[in-house]
């Protein structure tokens, strides 16, 4: 593969290999309006050269480089989870919406409050506020904005919507569910 | 006849909830000082609005106007919060602060964290939630609207467990009807006149019930008709639909053929919201679309009057009372200026009447900051806390059910929620969650972070695999009955305030074997319904986790409800109760309590309904309180 230059050419491969990743066309990418933020996201926090370096990576190699994980996951719910974050049950389950109360405990290294959970409420973790790339830290997760969350694309994989967003009309939840071809 | 289009808009009369300054709150004396601007300080405004008298409403969180601005702004909130726990859609507030699940585990006064409002010093710790903002806790309810049965009022008699009430299903049932035109209940009464709820001849509920999820459809099949025994009786089980205070199709024949209104948005002016629900499957933490029913809707219509005001971020720090007549002669406020400044000024405020609806924990943390015990007959206040117990299971269905699809739940099992096994084990309603795993798990999220980082998969086969897993998740969530005991309180501690000094309540909640039993009898039938539906039973419980529970040997998770009530139960007399069947205080004449802090047992049903039709009741003994105490009623201009 050839590797742009400019930074529209290599917005136009991340979305190329975004595409591969997520199983989704690159129609639907674009459809979410998220893709420059998320580029945007990869690079601050990992560095300019991540993203040319994991589309240049043999996808056949498993397991897959970390920030691919990072990459997939951020498209399917607007979350940057930091390659160090993969595997991270617990984690996840604070981020997903609904009643928190009988999820899986979080280990201490890495609890999500309170300074998580205050961060979280304070809408201040925007993409590339701050990133971990040179600055050495840990970067806890973050919505990369209030849009990316109802733009998540695993609503769609699951025949669903976002959890409090693009609500699909009164009374359609009587009706079976419907999955879209892939 | 009414029609989809005829939900009407609630409009906020601009500025009010930000123009009342303190010294206008602090001269002289209001007619009725309401403390809490919630689901029942809302309703005793708007009817003592009503019949022209003077209301002050102190709200301890922030909220200027509810205007869809502000609205947005929690929806917003919501959608960036990375913990998206059923608090965060509102803002962070040292001042006033409220529990959030994310801070559970046991606290000990060396303990150097301040991430935490509820105290818990015990192994067992409750995870249960309220919300301090404008609206309170209907902000974030689901907007379940069940009656109580009318065995629950009289358990004590009937069974020999919990309390009696000193009234009966009849004497609130013209309430529930009340209760029911306010929150906009859709149900049907043929769905609900079981185990005794009975209805008036021709009553229907304003709306028609919400459309049952075809996850509910597809356990129906395999639940509806299976049978158990529990303590020698047969029961018949069968899938039920909720009410829910949620807007619906509006029934054209409710009251006697006039049809009902549902009420929409609630802003400063006109706007396309509010209508029929849509389906967005987040009634908690917050409906985006304002379909279903939250305080601000009964504040709105209180507000245009004229005669009510509020003044938000106005903490009630002291209740004030006369040591020789025991009379309330004012509340000590602490109105702190922002959410990010602790600083503050203090005054007090005087009415005729005094009325806390602050909910169960604040209500008895302010009696008990205010030493209010050492007047109390009964020595009840912050006793006797209850909430409902909930026990999850979850499994995997053979085919895909749509799961994440409509409300968060319509339907249920309601069969066991009262019979004569309550003599022995708890009665409990059982919960068809059309959020799947969402509570137990953490799903949807924990099954992306599982396939992606586990097991590698990428691509159309990771999409497909998800949509495959997700679709066919089952969660049962079982709300099981905790009998009031003295031993289960609020109290507060000199060593925990907030950022401007206030005590911190201290709670300490124990489940009881009774209950126990029920959720072990709960467990076994959520295996006997998997089995039923050939569901993979997926369910695992942690004895490491503060929610761990041991019972007969084996370990459950309890989790709260946020169904908190009990802590100025109501009862006969002074020294059995706090509070009088009117929820006026038996110890100071001019005091009423109005909330589910007055409930003397919680049965199996959410408990809003009923503290509505509670504060609808009350609201006519604190009329004719003021019109006695006021004769002849003035209303000043």
């Amino acid at each position: 593969m050839t590797q742009g230059t400019t930074t529209e050419e290599k917005l136009r491969e991340f979305v190329t290999f975004s595409a591969t990743v997520t199983g989704f066309s690159e129609f639907d990418l674009w459809g979410t309006g998220q893709a420059e933020a998320y580029y945007e996201t990869v690079v601050h926090q990992e560095g300019p050269d991540a993203i040319q370096r994991v589309i240049s990576s043999d996808p056949a190699v498993t397991p897959a480089d970390p920030v691919v994980k990072s990459i997939i996951k951020l498209w399917y719910v607007g979350v940057w989870y930091g390659p160090e974050l993969a595997g991270r049950v617990d984690v996840a389950a604070w981020t997903a919406p609904g009643r928190s109360g009988a999820k899986p405990a979080v280990p201490d290294d890495s609890q999500p409050g309170p300074s998580l959970a205050r961060r979280a409420v304070s809408g201040s973790h925007q993409a590339g506020a701050g990133g971990a790339h040179g600055g050495g830290g840990r970067t806890p997760p973050f919505v990369v904005s209030p849009e990316a969350y109802t733009e998540g694309l695993l609503w769609r994989a699951i025949g669903a919507h976002p959890a409090g967003s693009k609500a699909p009309g009164y009374g359609s939840w009587a009706n079976p569910p419907a999955s879209e071809d892939c | 006849m009414t029609s989809y289009d005829d939900a009407d808009t609630v409009i906020f009369p601009a500025g009010a909830a930000t123009q009342t300054s303190a010294a206008e709150a602090a001269r002289g004396e209001w007619d009725a000082v309401v403390v809490g601007g919630g689901m029942a300080g809302s309703i005793v405004a708007d009817q003592l609005s009503q019949a022209g008298y003077e209301v002050l409403i102190l709200e301890a969180g922030p909220g200027k106007d509810l205007d869809l601005a502000e609205y947005e702004s929690y929806l917003s909130r919501f959608y960036g919060a990375v913990v998206k726990d059923n608090q965060s859609p509102y803002p962070f507030n040292p001042n006033a602060r409220m529990p959030r699940s994310t801070d559970t585990m046991p606290v000990r006064p060396d303990t150097p964290r301040d991430d935490f409002y509820l105290v818990q010093e015990d192994k067992y710790c409750t995870d249960t939630t309220f919300t301090r903002v404008l609206g309170g806790t209907s902000m974030h309810w689901e907007g379940k609207a069940l009656r109580m049965l009318p065995e629950d009022f009289n358990l004590k008699t009937k069974y020999g467990q919990g309390l009696n009430w000193p009234l009966s299903y009849d004497d609130l049932e013209p309430y529930y009807r009340q209760a029911e035109a306010e929150l906009g209940v859709a149900a049907e009464v043929e769905d609900q006149a079981y185990l005794g709820m009975h209805f008036p001849q021709g009553y229907v509920f304003p709306m028609h019930r919400m459309p049952p999820s075809y996850l509910d459809q597809t356990v129906a099949r395999g639940v509806d008709g299976m049978r158990v025994n529990l303590a020698d009786d047969d029961y018949t089980l069968q899938v039920r639909s909720f009410p829910q205070a949620r807007n619906g199709v509006p029934n054209a024949a409710y009251d006697g053929g006039k049809g009902f209104v549902p009420v929409g948005a609630v802003s400063t002016s006109q706007v396309e919201e509010g209508e029929r629900c849509q389906g967005n499957t987040n009634c908690v933490p917050i409906c985006p679309v304002q379909a279903k029913y939250h305080a601000g809707k009964t504040l709105a219509k209180a507000l245009r009057k004229g005669n009510v005001k509020i003044v938000t971020q106005a903490v009630a720090s002291k209740v004030e009372i006369d040591e020789q007549d025991r009379r309330v002669t004012g509340i000590t406020v602490k109105n702190y200026q922002s959410l990010a400044s602790d600083s503050y000024e203090t005054y007090t405020v005087k009415g005729t009447v005094y009325i806390l609806c602050a909910h169960a924990i604040e209500n008895a943390r302010l009696m008990l900051a205010s030493d209010m015990q050492r007047m109390s007959r009964s020595k009840l206040i912050g006793r006797n806390l209850m909430d409902h117990a909930y026990l999850l299971s979850w499994g995997l269905l053979p085919e895909p059910a749509g799961t994440m699809r409509g409300t968060s739940c319509t339907s249920g099992i309601t069969d066991l929620r009262g019979g004569r096994f309550r003599g022995t084990q708890a009665g409990f309603g059982v919960d068809i969650h059309n959020d799947g795993w969402g509570w137990a798990t953490g799903s949807p999220y924990t099954d992306l972070v599982e396939l992606v980082d586990e097991r590698g998969l990428r691509g159309t086969e990771l999409r497909r695999t998800l949509g495959n897993q997700i679709s066919r998740q089952l969660l049962l969530a079982f709300m099981i009955d905790l009998l009031p005991d003295r031993s289960n309180t609020v109290t507060v501690d000199d060593r925990y305030k907030d950022a401007i000094g206030n005590v911190k309540p201290v709670v300490s909640l124990k489940i009881p074997p009774y209950t126990m039993r029920g959720a072990a009898f709960a467990r076994k039938l959520a295996t006997d319904i998997f089995d039923k539906l050939g569901a993979e039973d997926r369910t695992t419980y942690d004895k490491d986790r503060y929610s761990a529970v041991e019972h007969d040997g084996q370990w459950y998770n309890i989790v709260g409800g946020n169904h908190l009530a009990g802590t100025h139960i109501m009862g006969t007399d002074p020294v059995n109760s706090v509070v009088d069947h009117t929820q006026q205080s038996w110890d100071h004449d001019n005091l009423y309590l109005v909330g589910p802090g007055s409930l003397p047992s919680i049965g199996t049903s959410n408990i809003s309904l009923t503290m509505a039709a509670l504060a609808f009741r009350s609201s006519t003994h604190i009329v004719r309180h003021l019109r006695a105490a006021k004769a002849p009623a003035t209303i000043r201009s």
